[in-house]
C-alpha cells in the first residue's frame, strides 16, 4: 500500500515538474499593447534624463513600457520593421522608435505630432524603443 | 573681389566633398546563430548603430543588448539575466580600422579588413573580421560576418545548458549606411 502511494506521489510531483517546464518554456512574449506605461514624457525630456544621468536614466527606463510624444524627425520605412525617430523643433535630441508589425504607418509623416509606447532598451545615439504601439 | 570668390568657393567644395566622408545607420541589423544537435538558437536586434568613416577608414558599431530578440520568451530572459547580464552592461561596441580605402566614385563591392576592438559584457578583445561593403547610390551596404566564443567574454553558460549552446557563436552584422550631411 505505502509502496503504491510513494510511487504515485513521485509520479504525480514528475507530471507536475515537466508541466511547469513546458509551461515556461512556451511562455509567450510580453504583450505591450497591453502594458500600461510606467512613465509619459515628451522626446526632449527623455533624451534630456539620459543625456544628463545615463547610468540612473539606464535604472529607470530599461525595460519599462515608456509613452513617449514628440514630432516625427523622419520615417525609415524601407524594410520592414519600419522605425520612426521622434524629436522636437530643435531636432538634436532623437527617440528611435521600432514600431510592432501590427502598426500601420498611414498619415505618419515628418513633422507630424505623435504619441506611441515601446519598450526602452536603452540609448545609443538615440534612445531606443521597440515594440512600440501608437497611442492616441 | 575674384580671390575673394575663388576662396570662398574652394572652401565650400572641400566643405562638400569632406561632408562626405561619413556614412550612418541606427537601424543596422545583427543576427547571431548558436548551432548544436541538441538545440539552434538565433536572436535578432534590428537596432544597431553604425559609423563608416571613409576619410579615415574607421568603422564602429553599437548595440543595445535589450534589443536581441528571441523567438523563445525564456530564452530571451536568460540570455538578458543569466548570460550577458544587460541590467549591468547594457552595451556592446566595436571599434576598428581598415587598410583600405573605399572608392565612393563608383557604385561596387570591396572587401575590407577590420581591426578593432569588440566590447561585450565589460570585456574587451581585440579582433581581426573581414567585411564587404557595397558602394550603392551614395549609400554604403556593409556586412561581415565572424565567430566569437561566448567565454573570451566571461559569458558563463551553467552545465545543465552547456550542450545547448554552441562553443562557437555566428555573428552577422548588416547594415545600410547613409551620408550624414
Amino acid at each position: 500500500m505505502k509502496k503504491k502511494t510513494i510511487f504515485a506521489i513521485i509520479v504525480i510531483l514528475v507530471g507536475a515538474g515537466v508541466a511547469v517546464g513546458l509551461w515556461q518554456y512556451n511562455r509567450p512574449h510580453r504583450q505591450i499593447a497591453s502594458e500600461i506605461p510606467s512613465f509619459s514624457l515628451s522626446a526632449t525630456e527623455l533624451v534630456a534624463n539620459f543625456n544628463h544621468d545615463e547610468n540612473g536614466a539606464n535604472k529607470l527606463y530599461l525595460d519599462k513600457v515608456l509613452s513617449v510624444s514628440g514630432i516625427i524627425l523622419e520615417v525609415l520605412g524601407d524594410e520592414q520593421p519600419t522605425t520612426l525617430l521622434l524629436g522636437d523643433d530643435t531636432k538634436s535630441a532623437v527617440v528611435s522608435c521600432t514600431l510592432d508589425s501590427t502598426q500601420s504607418i498611414s498619415g505618419l509623416t515628418v513633422g507630424k505630432a505623435i504619441k506611441l509606447k515601446g519598450r526602452c532598451t536603452g540609448m545609443l545615439m538615440e534612445v531606443v524603443l521597440v515594440d512600440c504601439f501608437l497611442e492616441k | 573681389m575674384k580671390k575673394i570668390f575663388f576662396s570662398i568657393s574652394l572652401i565650400w567644395l572641400v566643405s562638400m566633398v569632406s561632408a562626405q566622408n561619413r556614412f550612418f545607420s541606427r537601424t543596422g541589423t545583427i543576427r547571431f546563430f548558436s548551432e548544436t544537435p541538441i538545440e539552434n538558437i538565433q536572436a535578432e536586434n534590428r537596432q544597431v548603430n553604425c559609423v563608416i568613416d571613409t576619410d579615415k577608414s574607421e568603422v564602429a558599431f553599437s548595440l543595445l543588448m535589450k534589443s536581441f530578440v528571441f523567438p523563445n520568451a525564456l530564452m530571451q530572459e536568460h540570455f538578458n539575466e543569466n548570460y550577458v547580464e544587460s541590467d549591468k552592461y547594457p552595451k556592446a561596441i566595436f571599434k576598428g580600422k581598415f587598410p583600405e580605402k573605399i572608392d565612393l566614385s563608383r557604385n561596387g563591392s570591396q572587401t575590407l579588413h577590420l581591426t578593432g576592438e569588440l566590447t561585450l559584457h565589460n570585456v574587451t578583445k581585440t579582433i581581426q573580421i573581414p567585411a564587404n561593403v557595397e558602394v550603392k547610390e551614395g549609400k554604403l551596404v556593409a556586412n561581415t560576418r565572424f565567430e566569437i566564443l561566448p567565454q573570451d567574454y566571461r559569458i558563463e553558460i551553467p552545465a545543465l545548458v552547456r550542450d545547448k549552446i554552441a562553443k562557437q557563436i555566428t555573428v552577422n552584422v548588416s547594415a545600410t549606411c547613409q551620408p550624414v550631411k
